[in-house]
């Protein structure tokens, strides 16, 4: 794009959003506390702000230059006290620090805090940001910024820089996937009544036998070959006495493990199947007793140990330490222990492997300096940007290499973990990085490619459903994908959810998915797994793009920044239509492109698209690589509805979904935080931590609020200061106004239940009544083959395969539908779909079981021996089956409630509802496994 | 009949398979009940070995020396757990909180030595640690047991190899106060010569 370009388009952008200029052309802009943007537990007095809490604590302004030129930043400002660590400065993320100095008496002083290059055109963010985690007994107080430019009229103010709306979302469309991706097959290999494995390191001994670490530091083997489908997996114990294992790596002969504080390799010197030796590879860093300093990896290359290490977080919420050298990729030799730091400035880089070419990747958590996640693509001696007080680490330096992929937070991951590559085996995905999320769960797929030397590349969705959640991976020589998961803490409950071991086989079933983003000079070129269906693709509309930065700081995460929609100015479908080049006139280097395909592409077989978003991180630019824009053909389909659909009542949902939903549930079950079901206008007890004392709050908006702005204020009891990151700091006032009015929402009993079952972008809340005009048949007698064929997507987005089969092909939880549809059709076929329980089936019964121990279940009985019953409690996840030991049960009775949960027609239009039913009546038509296409997700 | 026969001891012999796949931690070496290798008290990097029944050895790894020795209280554990951290619970019989470090006597003139852990065995009878000892160029290795089980409790053996010619190796401080060095033949000794194993006992 020519600078020209670059420049109108911004100029638009801020046209838009509204720039100030300032009333007389002067040389600085002298903005008032007024104009900061606040976020976090700051408080206003009068005109004027007071920091106290660290955590979560943002200020900032945009600023914007009409050419490139040196500022200097000064801030107005009174401190009664000096403050134990350095406020930092973030300028268009260039990073100073400042020391508070006391001011005298209270009086207000300016201080200078550096001088940077503003770049010409774009809103510049400038930052000041507290010390994290801390909480001062007296505020520093701001009163203005000034920022000091030498050309009169060059700089001014940004305001109203509003975040876009965005579409309303479904799993794998602008939200996270809820189902297994289709070409997946998933073997659970956790032993029913053994001790939950905690899966911490994974590598193969033999072509066959999989040995992997536990938390509690044992090393079991595993034969691959014993490995049935039913049984208990037989595990072998092989070592034990491990320190916090948390890597383990293979060389021939030679096991070695990242411990707690040091490499080990394990040695067994007499041959008798035992490891006598603990032979000590390397501990040349300092450690400390903190909980969080861990030792992740590990992966053996040229004779080289390679793993990373996490910095501490106790210390940290104090005064900000770290031991020295936290943070690093380590080298070590293998042989004779010798150490090298090649790269610093990690967090918590829980997970290491070889990318494309051998080369290191490593993931990073969202957190401190991390605005979001990352997938980094290792480089020698390269900075990543975590930093803490001196003495800092030696690879520190004040701009920090970029990840090679952005991971945003909530949105594609949370807590990343082990990055894999995919053999050739894995057909089309062969060289592509799968990783896992310690809490977002499933798999995340990234492709990697290098732009004039510098890799980059563009994360996918790829799998959710599985029964727990990965944090470390192997692959054996056939391609099976053996993937351990690992929780942390006492919750026993929790960690039997989110820890196992699973056997994850690729099935060469054909997906219609974007496949791969590739950049060129001009924009982005989409590849897809199949042909997209012939004239489909080529309306820019059908693309949602936008596009934001990240400016790291030293409190928790960070927002987008410049966070905008992005025109599409063209997109060129490819002659073999399995690529799409989309023109993005506005793409700029060091931001990150987010692409939502529209639902309504299918591909030339009609299977609708498994997943829809992709993020890609623009690290370079190609400069003479220009995509292929074309001509759209004559006969493009034009679409008949809007791509996208803009409710007013998603915002909450998104953010839901994006912030909160790792950690607090919509139906009652634990996570990491208390559920939101039933917590509107409930009762909390609450201790606040200033004063220690308890007491019971009611839980409303204010409440809500208050513990979104500053989660440490008041704790409900149980849990622990600083679980819960400062989102406050994150998101804008706009933002927690729509949170705040969700979760309000979830009062509604109903309004809960349908959002923890389905959680649907768009509700419908359908009755009868909306569908008076649907007779005896919705069908004609003349069937109309467009509208069967959109009715068998609306079939498969309201996820009835999940418990309907169809000839023979889906679960078996409820009706083939084949055979309901000879009895029902029209008005009553759409009765049994809205009112389930109208007449339920003797087979399709809900029973409810009141155990001993006072505990009701309600489900559906799936099977039943001598022993025990097995029941589903929840049909949209059968495979979880509860075991119910007959000798426990007081008391059983049959439901009149029907297992088929109401409300499943309201993620649909009223169109899509009639296109069901049509789709219904016509047969409904087998649908095979091969051209299936992905049912719920 | 010799068939069901037959059929019984291919049974037995299938679940006698399957016990041999169940290893207890008495049968591998490092049981945490005997060896832990989590953090001790105020030490990132240490080591508890317990000696008999309820005698225990702490060791500050980077520092090569012994940090704490300590008598369970009857019946009861010797650690307790708070996390992936142990504390030392019982009677106190020797600790040593110094920075104090091994030294080389050589010539009259004593230097301090740099320690590198490198690692630990467990045998059937004993427990071996070992470090590399440096100075400038020079570099000894040492090695100390521990006897699992011992006639005398706290009972420690130690032992250098690669001393320089003519050199002396000289325990820190706490450990020269507190512990009596004896070589192999029971003589009292205040210096260690190469690759001879002396005993330690408290004082």
């Amino acid at each position: 794009m020519t600078r020209h370009r670059m420049n109108y388009c911004l100029i638009l952008l801020l046209t838009g959003c509204g720039v100030c200029q300032a009333a007389e052309p002067s040389r600085s802009l002298d903005l008032p506390a007024k104009a900061i943007f606040s976020k976090g537990p700051n408080k206003w007095n009068d005109d004027v702000l007071e920091i106290t809490k660290g955590r979560g604590a943002i200020i900032g302004w945009y600023v914007q230059a009409d050419r490139e030129e040196e500022v200097t930043v000064s801030v107005e400002y009174t401190s009664t006290r000096p403050l134990n660590q350095a406020y930092q400065l973030s300028f268009d993320g260039a990073d100073r620090f400042w020391d508070v100095e006391p001011t005298r008496d209270g009086q207000w002083s300016q201080a200078k805090l550096g001088t940077f290059r503003v770049r010409a055109g774009l809103p510049i963010l400038v930052q000041l940001v507290p010390p994290s985690g801390t909480k001062y007994p007296e505020p520093v107080k701001f009163r203005r910024l000034i920022v000091e430019g030498k050309t009169a009229g060059n700089l001014s103010l940004v305001t109203n820089l509003e975040d876009p709306a965005v579409p309303d979302a479904t799993p794998g469309f602008g939200r996270k996937l809820s189902g297994r991706h289709p070409a997946l097959e998933a073997l659970d290999l956790r032993g029913k009544d053994s001790s939950p494995m905690r899966v911490t390191g994974m590598a193969m001994r033999s072509p066959r036998e999989l040995w992997f670490t536990t938390w509690e530091g044992d090393l079991f083997s595993l034969d691959l070959d014993a490995v049935s489908d039913s049984g208990l997996p037989p595990f072998r114990l092989i070592a034990q006495g491990l320190s916090e294992p948390m890597g383990l790596a293979i060389s021939g002969d030679r096991i070695f493990v990242t411990e707690k504080n040091q490499a080990t390799e394990l040695i067994d010197e007499d041959g008798d199947g035992k490891f006598e030796t603990y032979r000590c590879l390397s501990h040349d860093w300092d450690s400390t007793l903190d909980y969080h300093e861990y030792l992740f990896g590990a992966v053996i290359r040229d004779s080289k140990l390679y793993f990373s290490s996490s910095v501490g977080m106790s210390q940290r919420g104090k005064d900000n330490y770290q031991a020295p050298l936290r943070g690093s990729v380590v080298e070590v030799d293998i042989d004779n222990g010798k150490t090298e730091f090649i790269a610093g400035g990690l967090r918590t880089p829980d997970g290491m492997g070889l990318g494309p070419g051998d080369s290191l990747l490593v993931t990073d958590n969202q957190g401190e300096w991390l605005p979001a996640n990352k997938l980094i693509h290792v480089e020698q001696d390269a900075f990543y940007q975590f930093r803490s007080i001196p003495p800092w680490h030696p690879l520190d330096r004040p701009t920090a290499t970029p990840p090679a992929v952005w991971l945003p937070q909530g949105e594609i991951a949370a807590s990343p973990t082990q990055p894999i590559t995919l053999p050739e085996s894995w057909g089309p995905f062969a060289g592509h990085v799968l990783f896992g999320d310690a809490t977002f769960g499933g798999l995340q797929r990234a492709f990697l490619e290098e732009s004039e030397g510098v890799v980059q590349g563009a994360v996918f969705p790829f799998s959710q459903g599985f029964h727990h959640l990965f944090h470390r991976f192997t692959l054996t020589p056939e391609g099976e994908l053996y993937a351990g998961g690992i929780a942390r803490g006492k919750d026993w409950d929790f960690i039997e959810r989110v820890s196992g071991l699973t056997r994850i086989r690729y099935t060469e079933q054909e997906v219609f998915e974007p496949l791969a983003a590739r950049i060129r000079s001009n924009g982005l070129e989409i590849e897809f797994s199949m042909p997209l269906a012939e004239g489909i693709g080529w309306a820019p509309e059908s693309y949602f793009v936008t596009q934001w930065g990240y400016q790291a700081t030293q409190t928790y995460g960070g927002a987008k920044i410049r966070y905008r929609q992005t025109k599409v100015a063209s997109a060129s479908v490819s002659s073999d239509r399995r690529k799409v080049f989309l023109e993005l006139p506005e793409m700029i280097e060091g931001e990150v492109v987010h692409v939502r395909l529209a639902e309504s592409l299918p591909s030339e077989s009609g299977q609708p698209l498994w997943t829809g978003d992709l993020w890609y991180t623009v690290n370079r630019i190609p400069k003479d690589k220009p995509g292929d824009v074309r001509s759209p053909p004559r006969k493009t389909l034009v679409a008949e509805t809007p791509y996208f659909k803009f409710s007013p009542g998603n915002a909450g949902r998104v953010l839901y979904q994006n912030y909160c939903a790792s950690c607090h549930s919509l139906d009652g079950s634990r996570l990491v935080g208390p559920t939101f079901l039933n917590l509107p206008g409930s009762k909390r007890k609450v201790r606040d931590l200033e004063t220690g004392k308890s007491f019971e709050v009611k839980a409303d908006a204010k409440y809500l609020r208050h513990s979104i702005q500053d989660p440490n204020a008041l704790l409900v009891e149980g849990y622990p200061e600083n679980l819960m990151p400062p989102i406050g700091g994150v998101l804008t006032e706009k933002q927690i106004k729509d949170l705040v009015g969700y979760m309000e929402k979830l009062s509604d009993p109903e309004f809960a239940r349908v959002e923890a079952a389905r959680t649907p972008a768009v509700q419908n809340p359908w009755t009868m009544e909306d569908f008076s005009e649907v007779g005896p048949r919705v069908s004609r007698e003349t069937t109309n083959p467009a509208a069967i064929l959109r009715g068998r997507q609306a079939f498969l987005k309201a996820q009835c395969l999940q418990c309907h089969s169809v000839s023979g092909y889906g679960a078996e939880l409820g009706p083939d539908l084949v055979e309901s549809v000879k009895k029902f059709q029209g008005e009553k076929l759409l009765r049994h779909i809205m009112e389930p329980a109208l007449e339920i089936h003797e087979k399709y019964q809900t029973s409810q079981f009141l155990l001993e121990s006072g505990k009701v279940v309600v489900g559906n009985v799936i099977k039943e021996d001598d022993d025990a019953i097995y029941v589903a409690t929840n049909l949209l996840m059968p495979q979880d089956l509860m075991i119910i030991d007959k000798s426990e049960i007081e008391d059983q009775q049959v439901s009149k409630t029907s297992a088929m949960p109401e409300g499943l027609l309201n993620i649909l239009s009223k169109e899509e509802v009639l296109d069901l039913l049509r789709f219904l009546e016509a047969g409904p038509a087998p649908i095979v496994p091969s051209e299936t296409s992905p049912t719920a997700k | 009949m010799p068939r069901f026969i037959l059929s019984i001891l291919f049974g037995l012999a299938c679940v006698s398979g399957a016990r041999a796949e169940e290893v207890s931690p008495q049968d591998l070496p490092f049981d945490r009940e005997q060896i832990n290798r989590y953090s001790l008290d105020h030490l990132p990097r240490s080591i508890s070995i317990r000696q008999g029944e309820d005698f225990w050895l702490g060791y500050d790894l980077p520092r090569a020396t012994l940090y704490k020795a300590w008598q369970a209280p009857r019946g009861k554990a010797g650690l307790k757990a708070s996390g992936f951290v142990m504390r030392s619970v019982g009677k106190a019989l020797y600790e040593d909180k110094s920075d104090e470090t091994w030294k080389l006597r050589r010539g009259g003139k004593t230097s301090p030595l740099a320690s590198r852990y490198l690692g630990c065995t467990q045998r059937e009878k004993y427990f071996e640690l070992r470090w590399e000892l440096t100075h400038q160029s020079d570099v000894v290795t040492l090695r100390e047991r521990v006897p699992l089980t011992a006639e005398n409790p706290v009972t420690r053996e130690i032992q250098v190899a690669a001393l320089p010619a003519g050199s002396q190796l000289l325990l820190p401080t706490p450990a020269h106060k507190g512990w009596q060095l004896k070589s192999a033949d029971g003589t009292d000794a205040t210096s260690l010569v190469d690759a001879q194993w002396y005993q330690l006992t408290t004082r």
